[in-house]
């Protein structure tokens, strides 16, 4: 919700600056961090119920070598569906449901975003986690189950963290366009300076949501570093290097 | 690589299907809408092109004038849309390209000089027009405008808001507008004929202000009452088909938006063209408009189909 009541601002802002330091060009649109509380949720909910999807699904297709094409075109067919036409009809869906305009069209949306760079990473590390821990595995007689959570998944994870983080950025930087859509968020300023011709208001904008982006970048390689043991860090770097086949994979799924 | 190839069949067979689908819809499209058209002198060879902006209701109408004229014996004929607006169809008159530009009088000048001063009254928004034609087109003329038929902003509601409130008018909004979500376009903030206008001439504080995309979300969040109040067109489709009112703008903050029909002043010398199209403007009204946008918008019917039944209905082919 928007505080309107201020709408009648004195006078623009004459640069980037002063809108970041005069309360009143703010409160049109809403305090800040109400705004990147918003934004932040919604993005953080999206990336969760992505990673639920996407790596179980991922991880088992992967293991047992099962539909990677038809993955890889569902994944890619996905991709190619602009964010905004999803939004567009979740909206009408789910005022037609009684689910409102927000939050669920907007964290709808940023999961179909979030899948296919997480399921993508997360296939390809699976594919190619080394052969021979999973023989060993085997051989030393873990059930497929034991060998795809407690061999494959883990030797996964520095890929996988990969592609959250390229997920995680993707989402913060087009929670935006759900202000368009009767929801709030950053994109408010975006959309009010659009509205109102204040370039200074858009810029303030677009800062703030790139600096949300990269600061959930940073936060998810530093929880990728504290997560995943050292030896398998080091470990994923040398197999991705010496398994060919995966890497052409990679490449055809991206 | 087996795999890899199984899957390539059905792939590519989708692919030519969508290809030959999109391509022949664009193949009908455009020998529906494109037409041919010759030079012509006085009276009857009078060649009439008319420049459609690409919006149902524009489409629908310049249809009508066309085939009305046509039916009369001139050499009308409606060019092809192609995503023309304002900035589209005023330079194509001015270049002689198209001949009839059927317009709307305040939005017309408002668009063609900036600096003239909104009217909510017909009269005087023709009078703007005039002016404005006179100031940055003087080669083009406008007719008498269609005073039974407009399309303007409109302050909307449901119809069951309206009759438990006892609404009528937008003033009348004043006494619940702490129950009022306001959904609007996002420009609508800082626009004098829209929130601008409703907080600075009617005093309007409501519960809440939502930016909303324009279309179909607007309509469909005033439906499922997620607001109770929006900004729309007051011949939008939606108004008929879903039991929808117009609060009446009791204050004047609307420019008044009449069906006009522009063109050159050379056509205009024509006395029988002009005669011709001043009988219809005066047959159209506001329901007609936002009947055909019914058939339009919402059935998608052709526009060209909706215009020939209109003008045999009313009896004027």
């Amino acid at each position: 919700m928007i505080a309107l009541a201020t709408i009648q601002a004195a006078s623009p802002p004459t640069n980037v600056f002063e809108w970041f330091t005069k309360e009143s060009f703010r409160a049109r649109s809403g305090a800040i961090p109400h705004q990147v509380w918003l934004t932040v949720w919604h993005s953080a909910a999206a990336l969760v119920l992505a990673v639920l999807v996407a790596v179980p699904l991922a991880v088992v297709l992967a293991h047992y070598r099962r539909g990677e094409l038809v993955a890889g075109w569902v994944v890619n067919t996905g991709r190619a569906i602009p964010t905004v036409a999803i939004l567009g009809i979740a909206v009408i869906v789910s005022l037609r449901e009684g689910f409102g305009f927000e939050p669920w069209p907007i964290i709808l949306s940023l999961v179909l975003l979030a899948l296919p760079p997480l399921f993508a990473n997360t296939f390809t590390a699976v594919r190619g986690a080394d052969a021979s821990a999973v023989d060993a595995a085997r051989a030393v007689g873990l059930s497929e189950w034991a060998v795809m959570v407690r061999i494959e998944l883990p030797l996964a994870l520095p890929v996988l963290f990969v592609g959250l983080r390229t997920a995680a950025v993707q989402v913060v930087a087009t929670e935006p366009i759900a202000a368009l859509f009767g929801a709030e968020g950053l994109g408010a300023y975006i959309r009010q300076g659009l509205g109102n011709n204040d370039l200074y208001q858009i810029q303030a904008g677009a800062l703030m949501v790139t600096a949300v982006a990269i600061v959930a970048d940073l936060s998810l390689w530093l929880t990728g570093r504290t997560l995943i043991p050292a030896p398998i860090r080091r470990q994923a770097g040398r197999s991705s290097r010496r398994n060919r086949r995966s890497k052409g994979l990679a490449e055809a799924i991206a | 690589m087996m795999r890899n190839a199984r899957w390539k069949v059905p792939i590519v067979a989708l692919t030519l299907v969508l290809v030959l689908v999109t391509a022949a819809c664009g193949e009908k499209k455009d020998k529906s809408t494109s037409t041919t058209s010759d030079k012509g002198g006085d009276a009857k060879d009078a060649v009439v092109r008319v420049a459609p902006q690409q919006f149902g209701e524009s489409e629908t109408l310049s249809e009508v004038y066309g085939q009305y004229l046509k039916s009369k014996g001139f050499k009308a004929s409606v060019q092809r849309a192609s995503s023309a607006f304002r900035d589209g169809v005023y330079p194509a008159l001015k270049k002689g390209t198209a001949d009839l530009v059927i317009d709307y009088t305040g939005s017309a000048a408002s668009f063609l000089d900036k600096t003239g001063k909104p009217s909510p009254d017909p009269k005087e928004t023709f009078q703007r027009l005039q002016a404005a034609l006179k100031k940055t087109a003087p080669d083009l003329q406008a007719l008498p405008y269609a005073s039974n038929a407009e399309d303007k902003n409109a302050f909307v509601v449901t119809k069951a808001f309206a009759d438990a409130n006892h609404l009528t008018k937008v003033s009348d909004v004043n006494a619940v507008e702490k129950k009022v979500t306001f959904g609007a376009s996002p420009q609508c903030p800082e626009r004098a004929d829209c929130l601008l206008g409703y907080k600075k001439v009617y005093g309007l504080a409501f519960k809440a202000v939502k930016a909303v995309t324009y279309g179909p979300p607007l309509v469909a969040g005033l439906k499922s009452g997620d607001l109770q109040a929006i900004q729309y067109q007051t011949t939008g489709p939606e108004i008929v088909a879903d039991k929808l009112t117009i609060l009446e703008e009791d204050k004047g903050i609307f420019s008044a938006d009449n069906v006009v029909p522009v063109l050159s002043k050379k056509l205009a010398g024509n006395s029988s063209v002009t005669k011709a199209i001043n009988d219809l403007t005066k047959k159209i009204t506001t329901k007609d408009l936002s009947d055909w946008n019914i058939r339009t918008d919402l059935k998608k019917d052709d526009a060209k189909d909706v215009a020939s039944e209109w003008l045999s209905e009313k009896g004027l082919t």
